[in-house]
């Protein structure tokens, strides 16, 4: 049918580009990101990740021949519901997911975006984001806000090492403190999470939202 | 509407279990988090 098609477009003179070779660039499949195939076998292919991307919805990555590297930004991982914490001075976890040992690679970021509403007060609250248990923002001591809406940065310098902006500062813009650095091996899995912290009771932070996205 | 107790984790106040994904809003008093799900009556306070 094709065929006769072409030969009925060649006919008038119609003549359609050569498709490439579709050898190695077909979608292997959908696999969990630990059951995932060799990248070195696989080389040139492409395959669904069923558990690393928000609302299940997966992602497409690419075998460059040595690894499996992701097609696009992926949104993976997001808090839907508003949080909110009152009455308590203790620090507070408001948001959790794990990031899949090996996804970052060497270069890889995560880009986390986040808006909170507080208690406008000259009362200290803190908010921090950790990787694999170590503090990659600590913004400790902030006050007399209402609303804080904030985009954090986590560049892998290697698999085991990060950099971020000054820890202390919220995550975009000037700051007079240098950068701060983690060494966290993305190579197992790791926890991301948030926390907040109020000095008084009687106050509320809320999360709006959170998503993080890998990069 | 489901309650999840808090636990203490390195000095951080944590739910003793992942907090479902059809949950529309969280309100933690640093003892429990309570889960308001799709059909639950929202504590209007509580969105301010």
């Amino acid at each position: 049918m094709i065929a006769s098609i072409l030969r009925a477009l060649a006919a008038l003179g119609i003549q359609l580009p050569k498709l490439k070779a579709a050898a190695n660039f077909g979608l292997l499949g959908a696999y969990a990101w630990a059951d995932r195939p060799s990248a070195v076998t696989y080389s040139g292919y492409t395959i669904i990740v069923t558990d690393i991307g928000s609302h299940g919805g997966g992602s497409l990555w690419r075998s460059d021949g040595a690894s499996w590297q992701k097609t696009s930004a992926i949104n993976i991982a997001e808090q839907q519901a508003q949080v909110v914490v009152s009455n308590t001075t203790t620090e507070t976890q408001v948001f959790s997911t794990t990031i899949k040992g090996g996804c970052m690679g060497a270069k890889g970021k995560l880009r986390v975006s986040v808006l909170f509403t507080c208690t406008n007060s000259g009362n200290s609250k803190t908010f921090k984001i950790t990787l694999g248990g170590q503090n990659m923002y600590n913004v400790a001591g902030f006050a007399s806000v209402a609303t804080l809406d904030q985009l954090h940065v986590i560049r892998n310098r290697s698999a085991s090492t990060q950099v971020v902006t000054n820890n202390t500062f919220w995550g975009i813009g000037n700051a007079t403190g240098v950068i701060a650095t983690g060494t966290v091996d993305t190579t197992t899995d790791q926890t991301l999470a948030c926390t907040v912290k109020m000095a008084t009771t009687g106050e509320t932070i809320n999360l709006e939202y959170l998503f993080v996205e890998l990069i | 509407m489901k309650t999840i107790p808090v636990v203490i984790v390195d000095d951080v106040a944590v739910p003793s279990e992942p907090i479902p994904d059809d949950a529309v809003l969280v309100v933690c008093d640093g003892v429990q988090y309570v889960v308001y799900q799709d059909g639950d009556d929202l504590p209007v306070n509580a969105l301010e």
